[in-house]
């Protein structure tokens, strides 16, 4: 009789092992809207607030410090010791966080419209405007980041993200664009496609990296995963569709993409097979998955409905996953 | 020597009688933007420069000012408390915002010669009943005019009003308050032809468009429309065949007689619908364009259609439509058909030049300012130029015809989303508080 409840509670440990092979290990305090994990640091944007926090010992997180800006942080750039900034009407902005505890503004600029996303390559940065479409901004001198000149995207400019030497655009509901930033002064796109899924978000895998060279696409609640073999010309080689339909932002691990799926939490999707994507874990947030970091064997997820004013960010954290992909 | 007094008295009528060419009775004016060339209009100007008069607007209200006679009139919402001041550009967030305090929704008369307000009437006071955008207003609908009365309406307390001349209420309506899909306020105005007064209102609860006797204020007729918002104003149009009215549509454009029985509808518009039809050279041009929509259509219609006119999936064209561009739509600026040339004021900053009979480019998108905010104020023209007002008060005058060419700017330093309008000489301005005569030289 033992055997038989010890081989039934084996089973049962097994099937949750298969469907949440998630461990909780810590949690950081809202607010929270974006996370980004570089070596041991997290950085956690919190509307108009950048914190910092030492996470060498994962189970136990640490503010080192934090700066705060005068409009909403849509997007950062973290290249240490300088942190990239997109913030809303503030414009484009050059943090130096050589001492994580007194975070210093450098440069500004303020871009036409809002500015949403950042993406820096060499001592060039191309920001993603709502009215302008990509700003593309001289970083040589972090102290006077100069314009460049501007692109106009077709629909609302959503997100960049820079690979190797080039940089993407997403655009709502336009599509793809790439952008060689060697090019002198402000780039044309050497490559662009539409795309129907209204792409809102963009990340890539880390160019240096061995294969797989891949980006994810996340917009009208669909994962679009495309080809960079031949960066220049990104080709859309899968798509699936996430439970909630209302995906907001992904991180790429390996051949794995982690997916901050609004109220169906995060979504672990093997992106091994293009032509078969599929999801191989969730891990149910009690709030909207809104973004995610992935930094080894944990993944960072930011939880809790977005937020206006600082009364609203009670039930925003961020969650502190161990996984096993 | 009776003979020589009546051509005397004749004489002096005709120089002083003002042409019906010479009012302003509604948004955009009688030309759809397009002023008869007067070489007494202002190319150059500025808060002081061939300012004519300037005066002060209480309150908040993006309803574009309208000119009969001696007589302009505006509308406008003035809050007991702080209002949140408008955004300038396209963004997101930010957006929508509930009044600080109750309002009182006001109509003003001022004196087109002096400035000086004539009369102002309050017309109701309370807490607005829906939410805004930060940009809309509580007064964004512009007052229509026959020259005998004025009929205001207010959107976001759905009161439909006739004033006399002198500021008396004739007659007032209350056709409902409610919200559009997105709670962005409202923003369609009134139309007037002849006896009748329309108004559409698309909405959450049940879309409609309304008819009244403009005498009495009596209900004609009333039809339902299956829509969830709109901020278009709806154009008459007098045709060989008959007269209809216009109306744009997220769902479908339709038209219809002035018995409100449907003519034709057509589908495929972009998910918001702002810009106002109009009706150029025998053809209707509907379009709209919300940026981050995948439809942002321009269509030139020919007179006649009836029933479903909507382009199949391979059409560029059909019967009815002369021509289609599915990404050349605004958000919130009208087009303007000025020569033969079809002009796009993209809200931020580009214009583009198509031909009116074809929609070929003529040019593409040209940037008119790397510095603006965008633009919502709709564009106009005369004397061979066009002009082009930004969200920072900056009016871009560019040469009209088939090169872009930008000849200057003027400056008034604060924010305007309504369309001015022109008469005898004179631009009426509303920037966000105050109202200007602009003109080279002081005209009756």
């Amino acid at each position: 009789m033992l055997a038989f409840f010890l081989a039934v509670i084996a089973a049962g440990v097994l099937a949750k092992a298969q469907t949440d092979p998630f461990t909780k290990v810590a949690s950081i305090p809202g607010p929270a809207d974006l996370v980004q994990v570089h070596g041991n640091r997290a950085y956690v944007v919190g509307h108009h607030t950048l914190r910092i926090f030492d996470v060498a010992t994962v189970e136990a997180p640490r503010e080192l410090g934090s700066y705060t800006f005068p409009e909403k942080i849509w997007g950062i750039e973290v290249m240490e010791p300088l942190v990239y900034v997109a913030a809303d009407f503030f414009g484009f902005a050059i943090l130096d966080i050589s001492n994580p505890a007194a975070p210093k503004l450098r440069g500004t600029l303020k871009t036409p419209g809002q500015a949403k996303s950042v993406a820096v390559v060499g001592s060039k940065a191309a920001v993603a405007d709502h009215m302008s479409g990509v700003d593309f901004i001289d970083t040589s001198n972090a102290d006077k980041p100069s314009m460049l000149g501007s692109f106009y995207l077709e629909g609302y400019a959503r997100e960049v993200a820079a690979f190797g030497s080039l940089t993407y655009a997403v655009d709502a509901p336009t599509g793809v664009y790439t952008f060689d930033m060697t090019q002198p002064g402000a780039p044309e796109p050497i490559h662009s496609q539409q795309n129907a899924n209204a792409p809102g978000m963009i990340t890539v895998s880390d160019a240096k990296a061995a294969m797989p060279k891949l980006a994810v696409l996340v917009g009208s609640g669909t994962v679009q995963l495309y080809d960079l073999t031949k960066p220049e010309a990104p080709v859309r080689v899968g798509a699936l569709k996430t439970p909630s339909g209302r995906a907001t932002r992904a991180a790429l691990h390996g051949s794995h993409a982690f997916v901050a799926d609004f109220r169906e939490g995060l979504q672990v999707i093997d992106v091994s097979n293009p032509k078969a994507l599929r999801v191989v874990a969730t891990y149910k947030t009690t709030a909207p998955a809104r973004d995610v970091a992935v930094a080894g064997a944990h993944a960072f997820v930011v939880v809790g409905a977005p937020a206006e004013t600082p009364r609203e960010f009670k039930d925003q954290e961020v969650l502190i996953l161990k996984h096993p992909y | 020597m009776r003979r020589l007094v009546t051509t005397v008295a004749l004489t002096v009528l005709a120089l002083t009688t003002i042409s019906a060419a010479d009012q302003w009775p509604q948004f955009r004016g009688p030309g759809a933007g397009v002023i008869p060339d007067d070489p007494g209009l202002p190319d150059t100007w500025s808060e002081t420069q061939n300012v004519v008069w300037k005066v002060d607007v209480p309150g908040m209200g993006w309803s574009s000012p309208i000119v009969w006679d001696d007589h302009v009139f505006l509308t406008t919402a003035i809050s007991a408390g702080k209002e949140a001041p408008p955004v300038a550009g396209l963004y997101d967030e930010h957006d929508h915002v509930k009044a600080a305090a109750v309002q009182r929704w006001m109509v003003y008369d001022f004196d087109f010669k002096t400035g000086k307000v004539r009369w102002e009437r309050e017309l109701h006071q309370g807490a607005p009943p829906l939410l805004r955008h930060i940009k809309n207003s509580y007064a964004s609908e512009t007052p229509v005019t026959d020259g005998e009365r004025l009929y205001v309406y207010f959107g976001n307390i759905g009161l439909v009003a006739a004033l006399d001349f002198k500021g008396n209420v004739v007659w007032t309506k209350n056709v409902g308050a409610y919200n559009t899909q997105v709670e962005l306020g409202t923003g369609a105005s009134p139309v007037l032809y002849k006896d009748k007064l329309f108004i559409v209102n698309d909405n959450t609860n049940q879309s409609f468009l309304i008819a009244f006797d403009a005498k009495t204020g009596k209900e004609l007729w009333k039809v339902n429309r299956e829509e969830r918002g709109n901020w278009s104003t709806p154009v008459i149009w007098e045709n060989d065949l008959r007269t209809e009215i216009v109306t744009t549509g997220t769902i479908k454009n339709r038209s219809y007689d002035l018995n409100g029985k449907l003519l034709w509808e057509l589908s495929g518009m972009s998910t918001l619908t702002i810009p106002s039809p109009f009706v150029k050279q025998g053809m209707v041009f509907i379009s709209s364009g919300y940026p981050g929509g995948a439809l942002r259509p321009v269509y030139a219609i020919r007179h006649g259609a009836h029933g479903d006119i909507s382009l199949k999936p391979d059409q560029t064209s059909n019967d009815y439509i002369v021509w289609h561009q599915p990404l050349l739509g605004t958000y919130n600026t009208s087009a303007l058909v000025y020569g033969d040339i079809y002009y796009t004021l993209l809200d931020r900053g580009f214009l583009l030049a198509h031909d009116v009979k074809t929609g070929k480019q003529i040019y593409g998108r040209q940037r008119i300012s790397v510095d603006s905010s965008g633009f919502t104020t709709s564009p106009w023209a005369y004397n061979g130029k066009i002009f082009l007002m930004s969200e920072d008060g900056d009016t871009f005058v560019v040469q009209a015809g088939p090169e872009y060419k930008l000849l200057g700017k003027n400056s008034l330093n604060e924010m305007p989303l309504a369309t001015p309008a022109a008469v005898r000489g004179s631009l009426i301005v509303r920037t966000y508080s105050k109202l200007y005569r602009i003109a080279k030289e002081v005209r009756p």
